[in-house]
């Protein structure tokens, strides 16, 4: 699951997800709800609509999924030894748990 | 070389003995003279322990591969009409361990190919033959392209990765991966994906081109690998 092709993979298909993704939050975000109803009330209603959260929950993976995926793959071009290339994946994919859990929170705190 | 005909160049030459000399003048009789021939000049009259490396003198065995004003290409095949410059420097392949001069020891190169399980395996090995691709086959006209390979190194010179990450396979060895694994004639086949499906194989590249730019006989590599990566994207590999 974790090996280099899997990974390597994995950061192509959240390429393919964010896309239309981006759109969709754009799309909702500006004609949808209007950039004008951004109070805690607001955004609280829009989450608990469903659509949009359903929305940013995806986002917030496939973007987080995507960044760590090409920092791993930025970094690996500076390791030299297999430990310090398996570390440097250990680290990637801990972080973006970690940034997944945070935006979580912040989700979590409108509904 | 008649000096009677001559316009000079400067030729400099990285020598890898201290003290030798690295600049000599040479007569240029025509503007296609090679940089073989300012090469074969200086040996003959200037300095006859320079070393390098030739053999077919016709751009079909690769042998004099060198670095020619820091881009990669085939002694014989270069002609200094078209390079432009009255110094014309001569460079040893990169990435590779350098015997003397401008020649290297390919043995690098070649134990990529060794890795990368470069030769054929017969599906039929009994056959005296191999049997014959038909050129309206798919798969022969998808790998077509990538066919003709000097194994001269230049396009192991020219990759990034291959100089500075031990162990990469380089552009040779994974565009043969790439033609075997498509070649049905082959036991392997997509198998063999499997072997460069890995940081330091496919995955590693950036698709920078340097290897295509500096083939000399014009192999797509750079497209070969974007074809090697789409099969390791969708393919079930082993």
């Amino acid at each position: 699951m974790l090996d280099d092709l899997n990974l390597w993979r994995w950061q192509r298909y959240t390429a393919i997800v964010t896309l239309p993704l981006v759109l969709a939050h754009v799309v909702l975000q500006l004609f949808v709800f209007g950039i004008d109803s951004a109070s805690y009330a607001d955004v609280s209603a829009r989450l608990k609509g469903g659509a949009m959260l359903t929305v940013d929950l995806l986002l917030l993976v496939a973007v987080c999924a995507h960044a760590f995926l090409g920092l791993r793959s930025v970094l690996q071009d500076y390791a030299r030894r297999s430990a310090l290339s398996g570390r440097i994946t250990r680290v990637t994919l801990i972080a973006f748990a970690a940034t997944v859990v945070y935006g979580l929170a912040a989700l979590v705190a409108f509904i | 070389m008649t000096e009677s005909l001559a316009t000079r160049i400067t030729l400099e030459v990285d020598r890898s003995e201290p003290g030798k000399p690295s600049r000599f003048e040479v007569p240029v009789p025509a503007p296609t003279s090679r940089v073989l021939d300012a090469l074969l000049y200086v040996r003959e009259h200037l300095d006859p322990s320079l070393g390098f490396r030739y053999s077919c003198r016709a751009g079909m065995c690769g042998s004099c591969a060198v670095v020619v004003n820091g881009r990669e290409a085939l002694a014989c095949q270069t002609s200094i009409g078209d390079l432009g410059t009255s110094t014309v420097r001569v460079s040893p392949l990169r990435a590779l361990p350098v015997l003397r001069d401008v020649m290297c020891d390919l043995a690098p190169f070649f134990d990529t190919l060794k890795r990368a399980g470069a030769a054929i395996r017969p599906r039929e090995p009994d056959r005296k033959t191999l049997r014959t691709m038909p050129p309206a086959e798919p798969h022969r006209a998808f790998i077509e392209g990538q066919n003709g390979c000097l194994t001269c190194g230049a396009c192991f010179s020219a990759c990034e990765w291959s100089a500075t990450r031990e162990g990469y396979l380089g552009p040779a060895a994974m565009n043969r991966v790439l033609m075997l694994s498509l070649d049905e004639r082959d036991a392997l086949g997509m198998s063999r994906l499997a072997d460069v499906a890995r940081d330091s194989g496919a995955l590693r590249c950036h698709t920078l081109g340097n290897c295509s730019v500096v083939c000399p006989v014009g192999i797509p590599l750079r497209e070969g690998m974007q074809k090697l990566k789409g099969l390791l994207a969708t393919m079930d590999v082993a």
